[in-house]
């Protein structure tokens, strides 16, 4: 409730701003043109191809980057060396911004759809192989020692101690993966195209359709929150039995 | 009520003989960033007889926990040989179940999820055992609390999981490793009370490692009395204090006050400042 009142306070405003200063129509829409926009993209049919232009590759890229991204991140926090070897790269792509590594990806696959696809994958890979990395490695001793103690072997440590354990940590690694998924989705959008939520929002703006630019870009938003505010809801499900819940 | 709990209280082991017996036991930790060996243990060598409550009291760091994780299996003597029932320890085994300092108990297992556990990885769940943990829940005083998590209980609370965690898996041994120290005051005197009353209708024997002298000589047999490290037999002492004990009603007796004493006496001459911890025994994965 109060957000949605929040919101109108907000629409209010802006409304108030467009009409105190007279600014362009080019620099700053009214919320009015805006809401126009958005029923000429409805019309026109191009709003739903390119919601799932964008969905799609996301999901794909999301999907495999968990199928392989949880299993090796659990077995690299598992292994000593394995960590000590993998641990530096892992980091070291993780800080590098995917706006510098994209172009080595379009050059090698080109324009397609599998481009975008390849980078969601890896720029959710990271973040998800790194937490489920970090979940294993801080498991409670107390609690392997325990089931030690009832004559665990390391299978059953694992499996009834580490993962249990780790679940948490796995889910707050999707949430970043679909966050940095979906900003490595928008890099190959706004700059080579595509198809997409985000390419209709620079076709726009190289129209100078400010109000329909806004459209989009609340398009993209409103996407944005429904992802995160899923799996900020996973990520609690998953760590209702923690003392401290990490949003 | 002893008749009717003996069928489902067969203790592993009933050998007549030692049931735990240690003999010059040398225990080692490496420590990496001195790049030196710590010993914990050095020449121990003691017998517990079965069915015995036995207390080991010692200042900290002396290497009491550490003999316990060895008859649990958990760590192996450097030297010397630790024999249950006669046999070599070389790992954890049904004979024997541990209960810890700071409970180790699942957090995302209820209550009753965790006194199951040690089933589990014992692979001894059957058609009898939802009827055995009910009945330890019971007998540890948390009926009703069978579907809670360990966080919504009070440390007193976990605790007694943890107890009937332990005993569900029907140990011939019980190893309790300073179990009430993260409990508080009050609690504690009332668990020593609860443990002792338990205890009684099990009839295993238990390894109780304490620092507190009040705690030794209120619910062991024989007082097991540990050197600073590393860590030896210094004197063993019987409890000659008829049972049953409550802490707060024998504390004026002359032969409590003459224990307590010579207790203190023995620990006094050997003090020395706090020790380092030694490392973690077990790594995850490994």
């Amino acid at each position: 409730m109060t957000a949605l009142l929040s919101f109108i306070a907000f629409l209010i405003l802006w409304q108030s701003i467009v009409w105190a200063t007279g600014i362009r129509e080019t620099l700053l829409p009214s919320p009015g043109s805006v809401v126009t926009s958005f029923g000429e993209i409805w019309g026109e049919g191009i709003l739903w191809p390119a919601i799932v232009d964008s969905l799609q590759p996301l999901f794909l890229g999301l999907v495999v980057a968990l199928v392989v991204g949880i299993p090796l991140g659990l077995l690299i926090g598992s292994s000593g060396w394995l960590d000590l070897i993998a641990a530096p790269y892992l980091w070291g792509f993780f800080a590098t911004p995917r706006i510098a590594t994209a172009p080595v990806f379009i050059l090698w696959l080109g324009l397609g759809f599998q481009t975008k696809t390849v980078l969601v994958f890896i720029s959710a890979l990271l973040p998800v192989m790194l937490s489920c990395k970090e979940g294993v490695q801080t498991v409670d001793e107390s609690l392997i020692r325990a089931a030690r103690s009832f004559g665990a072997g390391r299978f059953d440590v694992f499996r009834r101690v580490v993962v249990p354990y780790t679940l948490p940590f796995i889910a707050n690694g999707i949430r970043n993966g679909i966050a940095r998924g979906f900003v490595g989705l928008l890099i190959i959008e706004m700059t080579v195209g595509r198809g997409g939520i985000g390419q209709q929002v620079i076709r726009s703006m190289g129209n100078f359709d400010t109000a329909r630019m806004f459209a989009f870009t609340a398009v993209l938003m409103v996407t944005a929150l429904f992802l995160i505010t899923l799996s900020r809801k996973l990520e609690a499900y998953a760590s209702r039995w923690r003392e401290e819940v990490y949003l | 009520m002893p008749g009717a709990e003996g069928d489902l209280m067969k203790p592993e082991s009933t050998s007549k003989a030692a049931a735990i017996s240690a003999r010059g036991v040398r225990v080692e930790y490496e420590r990496t960033r001195q790049k030196d060996k710590l010993v914990a243990l050095e020449d121990f060598s003691i017998d517990i007889k079965a069915g015995e409550f036995v207390t080991i009291v010692g200042p900290s760091g002396c290497g009491k926990s550490t003999f316990l994780n060895c008859v649990a299996g958990l760590w192996f003597p450097a030297a010397g040989e630790i024999l249950v029932s006669g046999k070599q320890v070389t790992g954890p085994g049904r004979d024997r179940s541990v209960v810890f300092q700071d409970y180790a108990l699942m957090p995302w297992r209820t209550v009753k999820a965790n006194v199951r556990m040690g089933l589990e990885l014992q692979r001894r769940e059957d058609d009898s055992t939802d009827k055995k943990v009910a009945h330890y829940i019971e007998l540890v005083g948390l009926t009703g609390f069978e579907d809670a998590y360990p966080r919504e209980l009070s440390g007193g609370m976990r605790q007694r999981v943890g107890l009937a965690r332990a005993l569900v898996t029907e140990p011939g041994i019980l190893l309790m490793d300073e179990p009430f120290a993260a409990v508080d005051a009050i609690t504690r005197e009332l668990m020593q009370d609860e443990v002792a009353r338990i205890i009684k209708s099990t009839g295993q024997t238990i390894v109780f490692i304490t620092h507190s002298v009040d705690e030794a000589i209120t619910l062991g047999d024989r007082i097991i009395v540990i050197t600073d490290r590393p860590g030896r037999v210094k004197e063993i002492l019987p409890v000659a204090i008829p049972r049953p004990r409550s802490g707060r009603e024998i504390r004026h007796l002359s032969e409590y006050v003459e224990l307590r004493d010579r207790v203190w006496s023995l620990l006094a001459k050997d003090k020395q400042p706090a020790q380092v911890r030694p490392p973690a025994e077990t790594k995850a994965g490994t």
